[in-house]
């Protein structure tokens, strides 16, 4: 095709129209390429149509300008904004539905902070009563516990076979009076100390049993036990008990000139 | 009235693409006004047709990249984004006010006295192409060009065969160009 057959077919009118094929296209393009004359017809061509459509253009140069100023401030800004510009304002449901929306919002925020602030306070009162029931059960444990004590003392105490040996008081405590319990089938001793008080901190109360006219360590007294009764060392036999004081910890041989309670079994 | 050229098509291109606003403000100077009679003969209503054409320049700065000169020249690729957004304009606006689209001729028309008493002196004379143009190449035209028909549309529009709306097609846009060089060298 020459130069002058593509002037003539009109393909390079359409081609500024838009309204030419790929195939088209690329032919525009290699003729130009191959004429470099069909560049300034094209130039014209589009030219014509620039200045055809500015002929039916009623935009003033003040209105022009204010819309490039518009056009400029909007590219410099990002884009987001920019989307969201082109959306209209003006509409008066537009505008509800943002007071609306806001309107909501702030309400959702305030409940959120009392429900999350309820929250809280729930989650307190439940681990306050978590800590509660916790001490609560172990106090019952060791409620449980003291009574399974006291229910095994009770048995021991009317046990048939339980000796229960009335210590007296001699020298220091000459007024009082101590209880020793014995089973001899189980081998059981438990010592009452019934109020017994020493004022030397550097003492302690010891327990003797005496076997065959021997005394047998069968313990220290423990004056701070909140039992009533305080179990000592396992015995088979004995014919007498007997507490001596002695340095604390207690000694190997009693002191006999401390002895303040005997009783015969 | 013609575009003083400080950039060749490709160059005014490749600045555009390399996002340089100074090539933008050209682009501007030179061819919003042409755009804005592309859309307001789709959109007769200056103040939508101003909106539109702030939408049109947004829209080619942050679209150029997707631009491809071997599928056309700048212009064409800018002609069909502006009268396809104000195409679309008129179809949002259709449910609500279809009474008030006005065809083609009749935007034409109505814009032609409202340049003369308007904007006169912008025109340099350029008006009188209105005049001279013959009434049956401007049909053609402007249904092309400010439409958007393909010629096959606007041979079955006008109901004239096809080869005679391409001839018609060329004859006018060689008016122009003859209109063109007369009122720029007078």
């Amino acid at each position: 095709m020459s130069k002058n057959n593509i002037i003539e077919s009109g393909i390079l009118e359409r081609y500024i129209l838009g309204t030419t094929s790929s195939e088209e296209n690329s032919l525009v393009q290699q003729k130009c390429k191959e004429f470099p004359e069909l560049n300034q017809e094209l130039e014209a061509i589009e030219m014509a149509l620039v200045n055809y459509a500015e002929t039916s253009s009623p935009l003033q140069k003040q209105s022009s300008d204010k819309i490039k100023e518009k056009v400029f401030s909007e590219i410099n800004t990002n884009s987001t904004i920019t989307s969201a510009k082109v959306i209209p304002l003006n509409s008066l449901y537009y505008r509800m539905g943002i007071a609306a929306s806001a309107l909501l919002l702030i309400t959702s925020m305030v409940y959120n902070m009392f429900t999350r602030d309820e929250l809280r306070v729930s989650k307190q009162e439940l681990a306050k009563m978590q800590a509660n029931e916790a001490e609560m059960n172990e106090a019952m444990l060791a409620q449980k516990n003291e009574a399974t004590a006291l229910n095994e003392k009770m048995l021991m105490l009317t046990d048939p076979s339980t000796k229960n040996i009335t210590l007296n008081g001699m020298n220091s405590l000459a007024d009082k009076k101590a209880m020793v319990h014995f089973n001899p089938s189980t081998k059981e001793v438990y010592f009452n100390a019934r109020g017994l008080q020493l004022a030397d901190a550097s003492k302690q109360y010891q327990l003797w049993a005496i076997v065959d006219g021997k005394p047998i360590d069968m313990g220290m007294i423990d004056l701070n036990t909140k039992a009533i009764f305080q179990k000592m060392k396992a015995l088979e036999n004995a014919q007498a008990f007997a507490v001596t004081i002695e340095k604390k910890g207690g000694s190997f041989n009693p002191t006999m000139n401390t002895m303040c309670l005997l009783g015969d079994v | 009235m013609a575009p003083k050229q400080t950039y060749t098509h490709n160059e005014l291109v490749d600045q555009l693409q390399k996002k340089d606003q100074g090539a933008f403000s050209y682009l501007y100077d030179n061819y919003s006004k042409a755009l804005f009679g592309v859309v307001f003969a789709v959109v007769p209503n200056q103040e939508d047709a101003e909106d539109l054409l702030q939408i049109v320049f947004v829209k080619i700065w942050k679209n150029i990249s997707m631009y491809d000169s071997s599928k056309g020249r700048l212009y064409t690729w800018m002609l069909n984004l502006a009268r396809n957004l104000a195409i679309d304009h008129t179809r949002g606006k259709q449910q609500k006010m279809k009474s008030k689209i006005q065809s083609v001729s009749d935007s034409v028309y109505a814009l032609k006295d409202h340049t003369s008493e308007n904007t006169a002196s912008d025109f340099l004379g350029l008006s009188n192409i209105l005049n001279e143009l013959k009434k049956d190449h401007k049909e053609i035209i402007d249904l092309i060009y400010f439409k958007g028909f393909t010629h096959e549309q606007a041979s079955k529009e006008l109901n004239m065969p096809l080869g005679t709306v391409k001839t018609k097609v060329r004859q006018a846009i060689n008016s122009l160009k003859e209109l063109t060089k007369k009122e720029i060298f007078n």
